[in-house]
């Protein structure tokens, strides 16, 4: 195998972005590159595929200038013979084709069967849905994105079948970029398993760009016969320019490994009392406990407690965490939140009067667009209208708890746009944190953040329990929280059709 | 590698002003154009002639600020009391208030213009309006009535665009008021340049309005409606003798290539003020269209 060591700088203006020196794409390896979400990964996979915009950055690869690059022969080979596939898959797909037009698209339609590698990324009870989406042109909320982020894997299977086929001479080079962030953890190590099927069978140069640092452990543990073709590499920000290191995955390990359960918690009046099921969108939705098979009971969360919503892809999770913050309206529901009972009747005014920063507040799973771009860091925590944030020292006291106190004095003048997506994930979770509600609903708290900052929001979490609130969690991150939180706090969600 | 631009930093400077801020570069030159204006009035026209188009430019860019703040502000209000009602549930008030404004939004702002200046005129002869700040301010409240529709559209389109968007859902399960949300989070944070952009484009409709307005009245309407007693506009200023005989000379000058020159120092009123106009409305659509251009509205 051949290492190719690339000295990656990337600048937008005047500004230098990536400065990845020495960055090792081994031919048939699979290379694995983490770190926290915005700070230039998908720059590193661009312009390793030879994408990236030059209108829009300047681009250096080694001493040569970009073009030289991306016209290489071997880069063309690469490219021709791989895929990339992107992290957002709403503008990966065309709104103008079909989902089926485009699995047989260019050179796609040279695969013996350009649909079938989709058909192994469904589970057996699912595969019903695949059909109802081939002839779906794609919108934002059509197919979920879940689903998108399967069909976008399966093209790139295609790509791979045609290489194992002798229908490419070179290894292709095959770009994830953050390919299960919509992904439940079954869907996810189902995809990861495709993916090293054909590994075996081909070793095409695979890079794999996540934050999802749980994929250490799955691999590890269920495909240890590709240690050596493994490659772990890490992002990080350094003066405010993004460079690359050789990540131990052993770190992450023995991290994992120290993860203790917290404490059950069984008694007082619950803060949520979800009941019986949810009626929403011509879909029944039911509570139930893992392995509890049929038997389905409402969903409490009491204080101090940690309890865990799980369910596949698509299901309804952040749906359900919608209804209960009286942001969706649900055709049937009937809850109970620290004394306040609510039902499909109540006007959303008794959310904003009696709920909203006084009994719940919500972390949403998108930071970059549950955050005004336009405001200040400063102003995003201020504008709750605590007396315990007014002054610049409170600010930076709420900001060190995820937040290194060196970057504090710089990220404070800073607006929202101008920050990376794991720092904006710290802020949105810092923001629902700051205020004292006896109840906080977190969907997907751990997305799009490192390792180190994973580790500060556990502590977040363990504090707030510590202060008696009850959080209600929805994560993919089953790596992590399944070693945290007690069986009985654990919920899983169903939906079935109306009887 | 060197992230530097490799050109000189002058040049690097002006090409990227000219390139990302032609609103600034047009409103410079705007102020440029008036001063140079000024400052040729200044050595060739005389001096009551040349106090006489200085009142007509305060006057008219004055009562068209006026109108412009007073739009501002009679648009926020609006928008905010729709949105109140809309979101309050409150149907008959809401489409009340709608009707009203589409009424408003029906009638030609020239003739709206024209009926309220009968208004303003019998008010002056009623020495209601006794000086020429009242009437200035009474002009800009007729412009600013017959243009802040376009201010409540603007505003509740903003408002309705970033509502779908989910900080603003956020933000209300903070528990943060809604009120707080659409005054600082929607219009000031995220809708200035809108507003702005919107501004300068009424400061220019409102100076063709009042320019328009008041030389269809100062050439005479009716012996009723008289700008006799109203402050001297750009508008009306053209409607005099000694302008009108001016602008003429321009059309001599298509036939008489030797009248020229004299445009330039011995017909200065009229031209002048036809130059004022002009390049004040170019001015105004230019910097319109670079806001627009530089914050991709």
């Amino acid at each position: 195998m051949t290492t190719s060591r690339f000295d990656i700088r990337i600048a937008a203006g005047n500004r230098l972005l990536v400065d990845a020196v020495g960055f090792p794409l081994e031919e048939g390896a699979i290379t694995f590159l983490f770190g926290e979400s915005g700070i230039g990964k998908s720059l590193i996979g661009k312009a390793l595929f030879g994408i990236l915009d030059e209108s829009e950055f300047r681009i250096r690869m080694g001493a040569a200038p970009y073009a030289e690059y991306r016209d290489s022969p071997p880069a063309r080979a690469a490219r021709n013979g791989g895929f990339f596939m992107f992290q957002e898959p709403s503008s990966h797909l065309n709104p103008l084709l079909t989902i089926e037009q485009q699995m047989k698209e260019g050179t796609l339609a040279k695969a013996k069967d350009p649909l079938a590698p989709a058909m192994e990324l469904w589970r057996d009870a699912d595969r019903g849905t695949l059909p109802l989406l081939l002839p779906v042109y794609p919108r934002p909320y059509r197919p979920s994105g879940g689903e998108k982020q399967r069909i976008l894997a399966a093209m790139a299977f295609s790509k791979m079948d045609i290489g194992l086929s002798g229908g490419a001479d070179s290894p292709g080079l095959f770009v994830f970029d953050e390919p299960t962030g919509s992904l439940d953890r079954e869907a996810r190590d189902r995809l990861l398993d495709r993916l090293f099927a054909r590994f075996r069978l081909r070793h095409e140069t695979i890079l794999l760009v996540t934050h999802d640092y749980g994929m250490i452990s799955y691999v590890q543990s269920r495909h240890r016969d590709l240690e050596k073709s493994f490659r772990f590499m890490e992002l990080y920000v350094s003066g405010g320019v993004a460079r690359t290191r050789e990540f131990d995955p052993g770190r992450f390990l023995a991290w994992l490994g120290d993860l203790r359960k917290e404490p059950a918690i069984e008694s007082g009046s619950p803060v949520l009392r979800v009941e019986g099921e949810i009626r929403v969108f011509g879909r029944v939705l039911r509570f139930s406990k893992p392995g509890g098979g049929s038997r389905t009971g409402p969903l409490e969360v009491r204080p101090g407690e940690l309890a865990y919503l799980k369910a596949g892809s698509g299901i309804g999770k952040t749906t359900v965490a919608k209804i209960i913050v009286g942001l969706l309206h649900a055709d049937y529901f009937r809850f109970e939140i620290d004394g306040v009972r609510l039902g499909d009747v109540s006007p959303r005014s008794y959310w904003r009067k009696r709920l909203w920063g006084k009994k719940m507040t919500m972390a949403f799973q998108h930071a970059d667009e549950a955050l005004n771009p336009r405001a200040g860091v400063s102003d995003t925590l201020r504008i709750l209208g605590k007396r315990s944030l007014r002054g610049a020292a409170d600010i930076d006291s709420a900001l060190a708890r995820l937040f290194d106190r060196r970057e504090i004095p710089e990220l404070r003048g800073k607006k929202v746009w101008q920050l990376s997506g794991g720092q904006k994930q710290r802020l949105n979770l810092l923001r629902a944190f700051a205020l004292d509600t006896p109840l906080i609903i977190l969907d997907e708290p751990l997305s799009a953040l490192d390792f180190e900052s994973i580790d500060r929001v556990l502590g977040l979490i363990r504090e707030a329990r510590a202060d008696g609130r009850a959080i209600l969690l929805i994560s993919h991150n089953e790596d992590i929280f399944d070693r945290i939180v007690p069986p009985g706090s654990v919920h899983v969600l169903e939906s079935a059709e109306p009887s | 590698m060197t992230t530097r631009d490799e050109r000189p930093v002058t040049g690097r400077f002006l090409s990227g002003f000219l390139a990302e801020r032609r609103d600034l570069l047009w409103g410079v030159l705007w102020l440029a154009g008036l001063a140079l204006t000024w400052g040729w009035l200044g050595l060739y026209l005389n001096a009551p002639a040349r106090a006489l188009v200085g009142d007509a430019c305060i006057n008219t860019f004055a009562g068209a600020f006026a109108a412009v703040a007073v739009a501002l502000v009679m648009g926020w209000g609006t928008a905010l009391f729709l949105h109140f009602l809309e979101s309050s549930r409150r149907r008959s008030a809401y489409l009340a208030v709608s009707f009203l404004l589409n009424l408003l939004r029906s009638v030609p702002q020239i003739v709206g213009m024209l009926i309220g200046y009968v208004v303003i005129t019998a008010l002056t002869l009623n020495e209601v309006l006794a000086s020429d700040t009242s009437r200035i301010l009474a002009m800009s409240l007729l412009t600013a009535l017959l243009m802040f529709q376009e201010v409540v559209d603007l505003i509740r389109e903003r408002i309705r665009h970033f509502e779908s968007l989910e900080f603003v859902s956020a933000l209300l399960v903070c528990g943060v008021p809604s009120r707080v949300i659409i005054n600082r989070e929607i219009l000031l944070k995220n809708s200035v340049p809108n507003l702005v952009q919107k501004s300068v484009a009424l400061f220019g409709r409102a100076i063709f309005l009042i320019c328009s307005v008041d030389f269809i009245v100062s050439v005479g309407l009716s012996a009723e409606v008289s700008l006799s007693n109203l402050p001297v506009t750009l508008g009306s200023m053209l409607a005099k003798l000694d302008s009108k005989q001016d602008i003429l000379a321009i059309g001599t000058a298509l036939t008489d290539v030797r009248v020229i020159p004299t445009l330039f120092v011995e017909h200065l009123q009229g031209i002048s003020v036809a130059f004022l106009i002009v390049y004040t409305l170019l001015c105004a659509y230019r910097v319109a269209n670079g806001l627009m251009e530089r914050y991709r509205l």
